[in-house]
């Protein structure tokens, strides 16, 4: 009994040995720690070679450590993009070479024993002499000029020829700047019988309209180029045809041949926000349609559309981005003199939205130039040398300047950003006019109260010295 | 006497501390089919010829069977042994030619040129030309499982080798020959995403002008011809 009740306790105190806290046979050090300071602020903006000068302070809790420093500049858009390595002290003074646009500065210490890295990341902006801006196209047939008129208010003229030595394609009609997802900025001119890209950096001239498909159309004929709003997928509209490219995948930057089916495609086209996804608005049989994945597909109203969008029935006049995802639509009625704004709504279900009458808009039928808000019910349209608002649910049109008497309008374009990717501080509250003016062509900035009239009822800004302004596009900053 | 033992066993095992040079390959050089890089005309260990696709003056094409070898380059063309496999061909002689290959001067590659001529028979019926390399006074044979190549002939539309599935669809001799017809293009190796849409929509293109004229186009199997 004795003997077991010896063998229960030894057996008792090997258990207990469990409960014996292990204290280890480590010993616990500080880390060295890293504090990484500069005296440069956390922005740094500077023009594309200019001279960069930033210096790093670092401190350690625990001096000694050796460490490697390197300094590298990343697209803001951090996407399929190399990284540029600039120097590998904890100072640099160097001259950036990499393209205008948005990037972070990184600068990275690693320990060499440790391997531990501790960085500190500043916001580079990159810009150049033709980074943002209004691009006006002025002139006629051949003797046509690109210009920028610059944020600061001073005006690059000729950019085209300076950069090319050669006059614009004749006959152009649209100028048109686009960003993808991958955060390029394409720019282009549509011109009668074709068109030319550019880079967005210095206008250089990149490839003839016949080179941005694989094969070119046999009729030649551009209404529009555009992006949907996430720049996921690019558009081009000849001759009533679709050219689909999606930019999500590898190959050539290359319209292909044009979606199949039997329709006429309106210059007014409707961008989305999801995936490649955009609607159309087929001329020939004045209906709407959607692509995805390369396909047109008729669109048909649910129960409850405030329209029929397989049969509107009636002449699309314009079309433009509106609050949201609506798009407002003007159209006319095939066989008189009336007109009706319809609202689109690309998100929803139920995509015929809203339907109103326009009952009271004065020589809307001679208008030739619209701009629709992206933040009011609201459309713009000029007419000789008068610019009226169209109250859309009010249904009435109330003038918003007028121009001294002999000034003719000639383009008008409102600031809007393209979906996502871009954002301005005056997003849809600037709007320029193209006016002639004894044969000089003025380009008038309005700013656009939260009535959507004009601040002041007059303009804000005017650049002179143009032949008759033909298109105007802004440029976002890259 | 166990003392000698231990420094006896000592130098032996010194003994591998010697450095040896590199010894290099000296044996009679090997030769085999080359199937890792795709070539144009070439998937793995066969391909498909066919005249259909060709426009009708095109009477014979060589086709070039790729080939590699183990061993050093030489200063000298070397000859490479072939022979077509008799008991596996379905073979016409007039339809083919099998020509002298050879490893060229300093080149570790080669290839088996074939000719092939179009003649009235392969209408209607396939050749399957079985070739094989065999020792020649320069090359023994090389990797026993890349030494037989087939060659399938035909002047009629076939499924060609580079068919995919996942972007025309399923495979027909019409589809096959619209898309020919549409695109020219009979080789669908190596494409990528945007020129393969092109190449879609082109035969999209096709297939709805062919509709508006003459209604459904059915494939010899009396199934629709549709593209995704």
């Amino acid at each position: 009994m004795t003997r077991q009740l010896y063998n229960c306790l030894c057996l008792l105190l090997i258990v207990l040995t469990g409960c014996y806290k292990d204290k280890g046979n480590y010993d616990l050090h500080p880390i060295n720690e890293l504090t990484i300071t500069s005296t440069t602020p956390d922005t740094i903006l500077f023009n594309q070679f200019d001279r960069i000068k930033v210096k790093v302070d670092i401190a350690q809790t625990i001096p000694g450590e050796e460490y490697s420093y390197r300094w590298t500049a990343y697209s803001y858009l951090n996407v399929g993009r190399t990284n540029d390595t600039l120097g590998f002290g904890t100072a640099i003074d160097t001259i950036v070479r990499v393209n205008p646009g948005d990037y972070y500065l990184l600068f990275a210490a690693t320990g060499k024993k440790t391997g531990i890295t501790t960085f500190k990341k500043f916001f580079m902006r990159v810009s150049s002499i033709y980074s943002e801006g209004w691009i006006v196209l002025d002139g006629e047939g051949s003797d046509q000029q690109l210009s920028l008129i610059r944020p600061d208010g001073s005006i690059m003229r000729n950019v085209y020829q300076t950069a090319n030595g050669e006059n614009l394609p004749a006959n152009g009609f649209r100028v048109r700047v686009l960003n993808t997802y991958l955060g390029d900025q394409d720019v282009f001119l549509l011109t009668k019988n074709g068109g030319v890209s550019m880079d967005y950096i210095s206008f250089r001239k990149q490839l003839n309209y016949q080179n941005w498909f694989f094969q070119a159309p046999e009729t030649i004929a551009p209404s529009n180029i555009f992006y949907n709003k996430l720049g996921v997928a690019g558009f081009l509209i000849n001759n009533g045809k679709v050219h689909y490219i999606p930019f999500s995948y590898t190959g050539p930057r290359r319209y292909g041949a044009p979606l199949e089916g039997d329709y006429v495609i309106s210059p007014h086209v409707f961008p989305m926000m999801s995936s490649d996804n955009a609607i159309f608005f087929d001329t020939k049989y004045q209906r709407f349609l959607t692509h995805g994945n390369g396909k047109l597909t008729p669109l048909i109203s649910p129960a409850g559309s405030a329209f029929d969008l397989a049969n509107v029935g009636k002449t699309l006049v314009y079309a433009g981005e509106s609050n949201n995802d609506f798009h407002n639509c003007l159209f006319k009625d095939n066989n008189a003199d009336k007109y009706y704004v319809y609202r689109i709504n690309t998100s929803a279900a139920n995509i015929a939205a809203e339907k109103y009458e326009v009952a009271d808009a004065p020589e809307i039928k001679d208008a030739k130039f619209f701009a629709s808000s992206g933040i009011y019910l609201q459309i713009y349209y000029a007419v000789g040398n008068r610019i009226y608002l169209l109250d859309i649910p009010a249904q009435k049109a109330r003038l918003v300047y007028t121009f001294p008497a002999g000034v003719q309008i000639t383009a008008m374009r409102l600031k809007m950003a393209q979906g996502l990717l871009i954002q301005y501080p005056d997003n849809n509250r600037t709007i320029t006019v193209g006016a002639l003016e004894n044969n000089e062509g003025k380009v008038y900035s309005f700013s656009i109260s939260n009535t959507g009239d004009f601040v002041n009822n007059t303009y804000s800004k005017v650049y002179t010295g143009f032949k008759k302004v033909i298109d105007l596009e802004y440029k976002n900053r890259k | 006497m166990q003392r000698l033992l231990y420094l006896f066993s000592l130098i032996i095992l010194f003994g591998a501390c010697k450095k040896e040079a590199l010894q290099a390959y000296s044996s009679t050089a090997l030769v085999y089919f080359y199937e890792a890089a795709r070539n144009k005309t070439i998937t793995d260990d066969s391909t498909t010829f066919s005249f259909a696709v060709m426009p009708a003056t095109v009477q014979s094409d060589t086709i070039y069977l790729p080939l590699r070898i183990i061993g050093e380059a030489a200063k000298t063309d070397r000859q490479v042994g072939c022979e077509l496999i008799a008991e596996s061909s379905i073979a016409d002689a007039s339809c083919y030619e099998i020509l002298p290959a050879i490893i060229p001067a300093n080149s570790y590659t080669g290839a088996i040129p074939v000719k092939v001529n179009r003649m009235p028979v392969l209408k209607t019926k396939e050749m399957r030309l079985w070739i094989r390399i065999i020792n020649s006074p320069d090359f023994k044979t090389g990797v026993s499982d890349q030494l037989k190549y087939l060659i399938r002939l035909n002047d009629f539309l076939s499924k060609p080798s580079s068919w995919r599935d996942n972007l025309f669809g399923k495979y027909s001799n019409v589809k096959f020959d619209l898309i020919i017809k549409a695109t020219g293009v009979v080789d669908y190796t190596g494409l990528d995403y945007i020129t393969e849409r092109n190449l879609l929509q082109q035969c999209r293109n096709a297939l709805y002008v062919y509709e508006n004229e003459h209604g459904i186009l059915y494939d010899e199997n009396g199934e629709p011809v549709v593209f995704q």
